[in-house]
């Protein structure tokens, strides 16, 4: 499956116009080569077992399994895979949870073309790439406590206009324990109210809106 | 990757020990920290110990400031392991930094490596600042005051100048600049431990990263 020194490059991202772009970009090079691009990550793991690309280039936001879970998925089957996270999200809580599921790039789509090259040529190299200003992002929110599944369940209830009582209905809880969670969201987020926690938790990746 | 002007910004003021030159690329020393030194890319070497996790090595303890501790914490929370040979490329660096970007070089579980390792980390780092698009790049070396077991002596050094000159050989790329940073109250003396290993290499050794069957002649000269 290897050949003659190309690196194989596999590309998942559920936009097909933006898959066209990148899949051109990287067809222009000579030390590069696309082996494979689908939409989803489900197709993404059956691809990578018939291709064994040398880098795959994924997604985050996606129908199905997103991208987070794609990447664990696909370093649990496949320890060696080399992973480059291609997406809009800049917030510290979506890298944090893509580079701990294995990815060894952070690129926003937003980057320069000469900079996606030369992250596939490191990462395929063994190196790790992330941009700086995720890793600062990473880094500002050093000493916040980070929110639990559940709280992260109810800002995302909340996030979709639910009320507190329609939240505890929902999650079959009472309609205190729900305002005890978002008063522990509010601190943990250093916001000040519903809009302004649901504006954080966005911006940073802790919740897809 | 990295902002093509960066090697042409210079160091202004900054003071300069020229050490000698591989092929077209001139090692020199200079003083200061990896913030303040004007390059497209630093190297920011970092071994795994969590003995004292905030501790991060001199020269880059003012990089991780102007990052807002993004490196310390890249480190703490695993996502840079500092495993031997590990690296993880940062970039396009935010102002104030003077840096284009960062490559984090993983020294192992306590920095203490042999020439061999040393001399391969430094390969490895210097092949990352080639495909970054680097042409000048800039290293703190070990110092005695970084707690790592093998402070910088003239055997360390003739390593670091060989790795390098393996990157150059085996990407063959356009660096044309690499400096080592040190506080100028350490300069001279470092400067003096890599003008020896600088000697060294031009008198027994020259040519020593040349593929065999290739010209052994004029690839390391010293200064002047």
């Amino acid at each position: 499956m290897a050949n003659s020194g190309l690196i194989r490059v596999m590309v998942v991202d559920d936009h097909p116009l933006l898959r066209e772009g990148v899949c051109a970009v990287i067809s222009s090079q000579g030390d590069l080569a696309i082996v494979a691009e689908t939409d989803s990550g489900e197709e993404a793991l059956r691809l990578y077992d018939r291709h064994r690309p040398d880098i795959v280039l994924m997604d985050l936001q996606m129908p199905g399994m997103g991208g987070v879970a794609a990447i664990a998925a696909l370093c649990k089957s496949h320890p060696a895979a080399r992973i480059i996270v291609l997406t809009t999200y800049s917030g510290d809580a979506q890298a944090m949870s893509a580079l701990r599921a294995g990815a060894a790039g952070y690129l926003l789509k937003s980057s320069l073309r000469h900079e996606l090259l030369d992250t596939i040529r490191s990462v395929h190299a063994g190196g790790k790439y992330l941009s700086a200003g995720i890793a600062t992002e990473i880094a500002l929110h050093l000493a916040e406590d980070v929110l639990t599944n559940r709280e992260c369940e109810v800002l995302t209830l909340a996030a979709s206009g639910h009320s507190n009582k329609q939240i505890a209905g929902r999650l079959g809880l009472s309609e205190d324990t729900i305002k005890g969670y978002m008063k522990v969201i509010y601190a943990k987020l250093g916001a000040a109210d519903r809009t302004h926690a649901v504006t954080i938790a966005a911006r940073r990746g802790i919740i897809a809106l | 990757m990295i902002d093509k002007a960066g090697s042409e910004r210079g160091a202004p003021g900054a003071q300069t020990i020229a050490i000698g030159r591989c092929r077209d690329c001139l090692f020199d020393m200079v003083a200061g920290d990896l913030a303040t030194v004007r390059a497209d890319v630093a190297v920011a070497a970092l071994c795994a110990q969590r003995a004292d996790p905030a501790f991060l090595g001199t020269g880059i303890e003012a990089l991780d400031g102007v990052l807002q501790g993004a490196l310390a914490r890249l480190r703490a929370d695993g996502i840079f392991s500092g495993a031997w040979g590990e690296t993880l490329c940062l970039s396009p660096l935010p102002a104030p930094a003077k840096v284009g970007g960062v490559i984090m070089l993983g020294m192992g579980p306590t920095g203490r490596n042999t020439t061999g390792k040393i001399r391969r980390a430094l390969r490895i780092a210097a092949s990352q600042a080639a495909r970054m698009g680097a042409s000048h790049a800039t290293f703190a070396p070990p110092l005695p005051d970084m707690r790592l077991p093998r402070p910088t002596d003239v055997a360390t050094a003739r390593a670091m100048l060989l790795g390098v000159a393996d990157g150059l050989e085996r990407i063959g790329c356009g660096l044309k600049r690499w400096s080592f940073v040190a506080p100028a109250s350490q300069m001279d003396a470092l400067a003096r431990q890599f003008a020896m290993a600088m000697r060294r290499i031009v008198e027994h050794e020259d040519g020593a990263t040349i593929k065999a069957g290739t010209t052994r002649k004029g690839i390391w000269q010293t200064p002047g």
